[in-house]
Formats: C-alpha cells, sequence, structure tokens
C-alpha cells in the first residue's frame, strides 16, 4: 500500500470511528472494555466496507491505527469554563485506560447526583428515547 | 404494506461460514440477531443501491421485507449511512423473504 492510499485508509478509518462513537448507541459503547470496544470498531468498520475480504493488509493497519489513536478520538471535547474575573479553565476528560469499562472511568470523576424524588426514572426514560430517534428512526 | 429489498452480508464474508448457514436461512426464511448492537439490537442490511463496492464481493442473502418493520440508521444530521435495523433481540430470529444468495456457492 503506497503512502497516498495508507492516508486516505487513515482518514476513512478516523472520520467512521468518530462518527460510530458520536452516533452510536451510547451505553452499550460505553459498557464495553477498550479491548471489547476495538473489536466492535473492527467490525464496524469491515461492516462499512473500508476494504475487501481478501484484502489482508488493511485490518493490519485498521488495527495498528486504532491502538494508537482510539484514546485520542474517544476522547470528549475540552470543556471551557469561563468564570468571572479569571482566567479560562480548561476541562479535559480522563484518557480511555485499557481493559477498564468506559462508563466506569466517566463514574469517576462525576458525581452522581440522586434525582428529584418522582421524576428521575421519567427523565431518564424520556432522555433515552429522544437519543434512539435521533440515531435509529425513519 | 410497502416491501423493501436489502442485502444482508453474511457471516462477517466468510463463504465457507456462509455455505453453513445458508440452509437454515433459506429454509426457514429467517436470520439471526447477532451481537453487536452498536446502532441497537437487530439484523442490519444494505440498501442494494448503497451497498459499498468492496463489499459487493462479500456472500449475501437479497431479500425482501415489509418496509414497516425496518428502521433507516440515520444520523443526527438526517444523513442516511445507506443501511437498516431490523429490529430484533439478541439471539432471536427476524424474518424475512429470501430472493437469492449471492457469492455463497
Amino acid at each position: 500500500m503506497d503512502t497516498l492510499d495508507r492516508t486516505a485508509l487513515e482518514e476513512r478509518v478516523e472520520r467512521n470511528v468518530r462518527m460510530i462513537l458520536e452516533e452510536g448507541d451510547q451505553a452499550y459503547l460505553k459498557g464495553l472494555s477498550s479491548d471489547a470496544l476495538l473489536g466492535v470498531l473492527e467490525k464496524e468498520l469491515r461492516f462499512l466496507g473500508l476494504y475487501s475480504y481478501e484484502d489482508k493488509e488493511s485490518p493490519k493497519i485498521i488495527r495498528d491505527l486504532l491502538r494508537d489513536k482510539l484514546d485520542h478520538w474517544s476522547q470528549k471535547p475540552t470543556i471551557r469554563i469561563q468564570l468571572q474575573g479569571s482566567e479560562n479553565l480548561a476541562w479535559n476528560f480522563p484518557s480511555v485506560a485499557a481493559g477498564k469499562p468506559v462508563i466506569k472511568q466517566i463514574v469517576d470523576f462525576v458525581p452522581l447526583q440522586s434525582p428529584p424524588p418522582n421524576t428521575g426514572n421519567a427523565v431518564l426514560l424520556k432522555a433515552k428515547s429522544t437519543q434512539h430517534r435521533s440515531f435509529a428512526s425513519k | 404494506m410497502a416491501l423493501v429489498r436489502g442485502i444482508h452480508l453474511l457471516a462477517d464474508g466468510s463463504k465457507s461460514r456462509a455455505r453453513e448457514i445458508a440452509p437454515d436461512i433459506n429454509q426457514y426464511q429467517r436470520l439471526l440477531v447477532g451481537v453487536t448492537t452498536t446502532f441497537g439490537a437487530g439484523v442490519y442490511a444494505w440498501y442494494p443501491s448503497c451497498l459499498p463496492d468492496h463489499l459487493k464481493s462479500w456472500p449475501q442473502v437479497y431479500f425482501e421485507i415489509d418496509d414497516a418493520i425496518i428502521e433507516e440508521v440515520i444520523l443526527r444530521d438526517g444523513q442516511s449511512l445507506g443501511f437498516f435495523r431490523i429490529p430484533g433481540n439478541i439471539g432471536n430470529y427476524v424474518t424475512i423473504s429470501v430472493i437469492e444468495f449471492r457469492n455463497v456457492w
């Protein structure tokens, strides 16, 4: 594979991985360990037609690329907080460590708040329903 | 009822595995829901006109299904990914009407 082909493949991989991470079922993706997430992404990229079945080189390149870059691609965008009379404060979400479910790491950093009585479930259900429609409805 | 046609890729491209499962698909007119649920649980199939070139040589089943059953996979910005989902629970089957198998035998 020449450099141009490889660059094009890497760009397609990044574009599609970002799309999957942003548009896919968040509960499902966040429940996967890093290794499982790599496996799912490889399968999805194959389903999306990034390379032919006979192509033995691209899967290796994609696997290496995912191992190198997935941590970066899966990071949430930096949130900038402007406090009155102070400098911008930047908050970076923690990176994904190998073997740990992503959701566990987010829980580690975001204190859980109990929902108000009798409203928490309703809010959760509404949010889930909205998310479902946004990426998988007609 | 309107029918829509789809192409389901078999066995992640493995022809030998596709030959093993094709008789069941043909006899019972059904597809098994796998465990990968990135866009929700169900069986995934390409609209025939959207099948990427790299996948055209894969073993596949060409079928028809009631379009009221399927859910097209659409991004938040409204862009279609060119494939749809037949909703179902992991380990269960969804019913299709097989038209033909391609690249299997």
